[in-house]
């Protein structure tokens, strides 16, 4: 007898038809479609959804796709699903295995890189156990050179350690992502030395002569935690993203970081984070241009540190810097915060600093600095996310500060969270001598006596003799506390003399402020001035 | 000579629609056909769409007139991905808040127009229907039979038990 076969293959894009189907030959992609036409499916083919042509049931499977455990369920309602869904191999493509459902680890990933048969894979690892990223690892061994992604975000360093011994195994030609990261691990646990050693030889392949050879030509995403490939400048080449969390033994020198970056002038993103970078030698050639770098990340680096590599790099106004550190002293035992360079004319992003926020965190450990380039500021991101851990009071490092900045061009200030314990005369005449075209300044959440010693110093002269801040107009107090009576006088008397001296302010904001004396409720700045 | 802007489209069963030609450009066959007539006067037939399908995907257009990049010629990694992600909105949910039949004749007939956000996202409507249910909860919505062999079945029970061993 005749038998009739289905061709449900996502080339068939028309509606399905009975009579086209009885026609077709057979397609062997998937046994369970080799068997004969059956009442059900007949019955099947009378249904509305059947009247989906093969290529919109496919973009239902590719929505699915991104949940895998509903794809895998899709294939088991009916003939035609199995057969256009096992059809597709860029469906099996991307291989997700994690902790939500550990019951189809092993199976899945089989039956994924079964499926998807030529495709390059882009692999999703984050599961915590060490025989699952094994046995993956194992399966992945035979398809390095389809590899696309691979993503292991893990707490255990054992399980970092599978892959990349599976990976120095053989060739990965396509590889363009390239993420191995041990959350929480502490970067002198044995498990991170193990990973250290073993990733420097990563991606290194003997050539015929014998010689290590980096075999990932097509690598444009690295990002590696608590480990490091082989310094060797290489391996880097080409890359767009490039994160490292170096452990603390053998760090790399200052010269072979600027050496790598040089390989990747097409670099966008860059994060950094190192204990330390010794400087044995000087860099060679002249500065390292990243004329696409969106973000540059430095962390745990010490300041003077980071000024000295930004120092040899030409970076361009659109580049966005987040740089984490901890407050070092110096010879002189005073504090050293100077991030950046003195010279900062490489680094466009940083001339022209139109706003700068200052805030102390609670607990006074942690301080945050905001650069923007807009004096509006949270019109946009920040140019420069600074945050420092100190130990100093507050007012030394905003004393300190404001030299390693260029604030010049400032023109709004936001300061908030400085308390009572300190002394802040230094701290608002420095920058108030420094900054001499604040138009705006915003006190947030500060201590009366603070606020007080700000209006003192805005009645002092500048190095020259002039009035401090003379393009000042604009004063914001918000979540203040009129706690003194005496300071809305003296407030009062700090505006009077400004305006004497020629340089009125045409602005007075009170937000969110507490026991406002009576008589300066409801009145305006002018009325204020004649009281 | 009529309104330059608008044009007529002719469903399947004769109803006809006066709409903005900006509108109908969410199609890229109706696009083209618009740019291969020129200012012309003449009703574009749709003869696989019906009068209600047609008032449905209209709707749609109009709704949607001012999304950026609607007719984007085919990319098909970039539809993988596209599915992956899409959103549907709440407006789009209660769009297609229809019987089945109307749903998917909408479905068939945005991909025979070539409107790829409604494909997207009359796909990602059912593939929500489809999410979270059993393989006999789906056919039982879709009205599916179970029309795997004997031979079939115990494959799949065997990747089935092999998936819950694992």
């Amino acid at each position: 007898m005749q038998r009739a076969y289905i061709n449900w293959s996502t080339s068939d894009t028309a509606p399905y038809r009975m009579h086209d189907r009885l026609a077709r030959p057979a397609n062997t992609i998937d046994p369970i479609q080799d068997v004969a036409v059956n009442p059900q499916e007949l019955r099947n083919a009378s249904t509305r959804i059947f009247g989906l042509p093969s290529e919109l049931l496919l973009r239902i499977f590719s929505s699915l796709a991104a949940e895998d455990y509903y794809l895998i369920q899709a294939t088991r309602v009916c003939r035609r699903w199995r057969t256009v869904a096992l059809d597709n191999s860029r469906l099996w493509a991307r291989i997700t295995i994690s902790d939500v459902d550990p019951r189809y680890s092993g199976w899945k990933a089989e039956a994924y890189i079964q499926r998807s048969r030529g495709q390059l894979l882009d692999v999703y690892f984050n599961h915590s156990s060490e025989v699952v990223a094994r046995n993956l690892a194992q399966m992945l061994r035979d398809h390095t050179s389809r590899l696309r992604t691979l993503v292991v975000e893990v707490s255990n360093t054992a399980v970092v350690s599978c892959f990349m011994a599976h990976l120095r195994a053989g060739p990965v030609p396509h590889l363009e992502t390239l993420h191995l990261l041990s959350k929480g691990a502490s970067s002198n646990d044995k498990g991170v030395v193990h990973e250290f050693r073993s990733g420097r030889q990563l991606f290194l392949a003997p050539n015929d002569l014998g010689e290590s050879v980096a075999h990932a030509p097509a690598l444009r995403s690295l990002r590696l935690h608590p480990i490091h490939l082989s310094w060797r400048p290489e391996i880097y080449s080409g890359l767009s993203v490039l994160e490292l969390r170096v452990p603390m033994m053998h760090p790399p020198s200052q010269r072979r970081i600027l050496q790598i970056l040089r390989q990747c002038p097409g670099l966008e993103s860059l994060h950094l984070e190192l204990s330390s970078l010794i400087s044995f030698t000087a860099p060679e050639g002249g500065p390292v241009s990243l004329p696409s770098l969106s973000a540059c990340t430095l962390a745990s680096l010490p300041p003077a540190s980071i000024a000295e590599l930004l120092s040899h790099m030409a970076l361009p106004a659109t580049t966005r810097y987040r740089i984490i550190t901890t407050e070092q002293y110096t010879d002189f035992d005073r504090p050293d915060y100077t991030v950046l360079p003195e010279d900062c004319s490489r680094l466009a992003g940083l001339i022209n600093i139109r706003m700068m926020e200052f805030a102390v965190n609670a607990a006074k450990e942690l301080l945050h600095i905001r650069c923007y380039h807009s004096s509006a500021g949270g019109l946009g991101d920040p140019v420069l996310q600074l945050d420092v851990s100190i130990q100093s009071e507050p007012d030394e490092v905003l004393t300190v500060f404001p030299q390693g900045f260029r604030v010049t061009e400032l023109e709004t200030l936001v300061v908030s969270g400085i308390g009572p314990e300190v002394s802040v005369v230094r701290m608002w005449r420095n920058i108030f001598c420094s900054a001499a075209k604040l138009r705006t300044l915003r006190l947030v959440g500060m201590d009366w006596e603070v606020i007080a010693c700000a209006f003192q110093e805005l009645m002092t002269l500048d190095h020259v003799g002039d009035l401090v801040c003379r393009e000042l107009t604009d004063i914001e107090l918000v979540d203040i506390e009129f706690e003194k009576e005496w300071l809305a006088g003296f407030l009062v008397i700090c505006l009077k003399y400004r305006k004497a001296c020629g340089f009125p302010l045409k602005r007075l904001d009170l937000l969110e402020a507490r026991a406002v004396p009576n008589e300066m409720v409801g009145v305006s700045l002018e009325e204020l001035l004649s009281m | 000579m009529g309104d330059s802007n608008r044009l007529t489209l002719v469903a399947s069963d004769g109803g006809k629609f006066v709409v903005d030609k900006e509108v109908v450009q969410m199609s890229v066959l109706l696009k083209n056909m618009i740019e291969d007539l020129g200012e012309t006067d003449e009703s574009i037939p749709i003869p696989n769409v019906t009068s209600p399908v047609l008032t449905k995907v209209i709707e749609f257009c109009e709704n949607h007139r001012t999304d950026a990049a609607r007719t984007d010629g085919p990319n098909v990694d970039g539809d993988d991905a596209r599915m992956r992600t899409a959103v549907v909105s709440d407006w789009d949910r209660q769009f297609f808040d229809v019987d089945q039949d109307l749903m998917f004749e909408i479905i068939v007939a945005a991909n025979y127009l070539d409107i790829k956000s409604l494909v997207d996202v009359g796909c990602k409507v059912v593939a929500d229907m489809i999410k979270g249910k059993s393989p006999q909860e789906i056919r039982d919505l879709f009205d599916i039979v179970n029309d795997f062999s004997p031979e079939e079945e115990a494959a799949l029970r065997k990747e089935n038990e092999w998936a819950n061993d694992r």
